[in-house]
């Protein structure tokens, strides 16, 4: 392959090259964003926001995070808990805490917690 | 000024099979509504993943950047010379959606971005080396993401895919018939081993067709059972492995087997002289009809044509007669070209 025509073919094998090590990346972290992953994962998850000792009604959930109270999601059980916490760092009136509850392909029920830190 | 026209699809920075690639899916995309933060890809910026996403302006003022970004985009590679800078507008607004959208984030839409983010990466050197191997990656990281998680090794995620989540009666009629969760097993472990034969194929263009032909296998079952095109994932597969086959420079009509009048009509639409007048008879069958349709199948109007018709499908979910028709278009017009694929290294006409 001559100089010039590495040059043209460079700026494709840096974007497919990006891809695989992102790929490779992601596989090292509980999320999926740009990863190569359809339907790889079926998680299904219910979250429930408490204040007060009471329960958020699931209108109030799902307006706050954009997202089904319960339903699957089809990438990485982390793509709920970076959503979660996105939302808490950064949208005004938190809930006390919020319990994720999650069934990954079908394993037993793991949960994750978030809680306010005043 | 021919460039503004759509079916015009020679005589730009990159190969006449990217041009209709594009321009096919930018159509189809306009047809079934799936722009970024429209149709399958959420509604707008939502936390992003991409801290400094969230910065620019107003949610609303974002997202209507993005939708003018895709539509300009579109408009560019439809109606100018510029198909590149159009693509690249197209591209960039899919990859934005879920980097700006946590609720967004879609392999299907990603891949729709990265076909045409590949053309405008592309040139007359690489010709449409680069879609192939954005295939390669897509199959690659999709099987890297299977081999690694033990689930689909012991069939639980085939399971709660099929069975669980979508409770596919015939799916779970043959399954009943082996030990429970065997046949997931099989699936899961034939799913692997598929996904990572096709990428090796697309390595070399001489074995792209028996990518393709192991493609069908794959993605057409899991369109019929689960009774969805992954938003616009299906079509961009068809256009970027379309774009893989020789696009013919000419089609010489025989009259003995075309319909003249047919033939004169995709005349009167040829603007890349691939149209030679039909001397036959004017005996106009149907099959004569049919039969021009089926060899004419890579003249830009047919092309539209079919778009059209498979967006209906795809819009009205009959996604039975849409994989008859992919099989049809397969055994056509790409598996007769297996043995000379390999000698294609640049498009014809170059």
């Amino acid at each position: 392959m001559s100089s010039s025509s590495l040059k043209k073919w460079l700026p494709g094998i840096i974007f497919l090259s990006a891809q695989v090590i992102n790929t490779l990346y992601e596989l090292t972290q509980d999320t999926r964003t740009l990863s190569w992953a359809p339907h790889t994962t079926q998680v299904f998850y219910r979250i429930d926001a408490f204040q007060n000792s009471i329960t958020w009604d699931r209108q109030a959930v799902e307006a706050r995070y954009g997202i089904a109270q319960t339903q699957w999601e089809a990438h990485a059980p982390g793509n709920l808990r970076r959503l979660v916490a996105s939302v808490e760092a950064h949208a005004p009136g938190n809930p006390d805490s919020v319990r994720i509850s999650y069934r990954r392909n079908g394993a037993p029920e793991q949960s994750y917690l978030w809680k306010a830190s005043r | 000024m021919r460039h503004l026209n759509p079916f015009y699809v020679t005589g730009k920075a990159v190969v006449p099979e990217l041009v209709l690639a594009v321009r096919l899916l930018a159509v189809y995309l306009l047809l079934t509504k799936e722009f970024p933060f429209s149709g399958n890809q959420g509604g707008g910026r939502f936390y992003p993943v991409v801290g400094w996403l969230g910065h620019l302006g107003t949610d609303e003022q974002f997202n209507l950047g993005v939708k003018l970004l895709f539509l300009g985009g579109i408009g560019i590679l439809l109606f100018s010379r510029f198909v590149r800078l159009g693509a690249l507008g197209v591209g960039l607004a899919f990859v934005l959606g879920p980097l700006s959208c946590q609720t967004c984030i879609s392999v299907a839409h990603l891949f729709t971005g990265c076909v045409f983010l590949c053309t405008a990466l592309s040139n007359n050197v690489t010709g449409t080396g680069l879609i192939r191997f954005q295939l390669a990656v897509l199959y690659l990281g999709a099987d890297l993401n299977k081999v690694s998680d033990p689930d689909w090794w012991s069939g639980a995620s085939m399971e709660t895919l099929l069975v669980t989540k979508h409770q596919i009666a015939s799916y779970m009629h043959v399954a009943s018939i082996f030990p429970p969760g065997i046949l997931s097993q099989i699936t899961g472990i034939g799913v692997i081993v598929l996904q990572m034969a096709i990428a090796i194929l697309l390595l070399r263009r001489g074995t792209v067709i028996y990518a393709m032909l192991l493609a069908l296998v794959l993605h057409l079952p899991m369109v019929l059972l689960m009774q969805m095109t992954f938003g616009p994932f299906l079509f961009a597969l068809i256009t970027a492995y379309g774009s893989l086959l020789a696009w013919p420079r000419h089609l010489f009509c025989d009259g003995r087997l075309h319909s003249s009048t047919a033939v004169k009509w995709l005349g009167r639409l040829d603007f890349n002289n691939q149209v030679s007048p039909c001397a036959g008879s004017a005996n106009d069958s149907p099959a004569r009809w049919l039969r021009t349709a089926l060899y004419y199948l890579p003249h830009p109007a047919i092309l539209l044509a079919m778009t059209v018709l498979t967006a209906a499908m795809a819009r009205y979910g009959k996604l039975l007669p849409l994989t008859v028709l992919t099989i049809v278009a397969f055994a056509m017009y790409a598996w007769p070209q297996r043995k000379c694929a390999g000698q294609i290294t640049r498009p014809a006409g170059l």
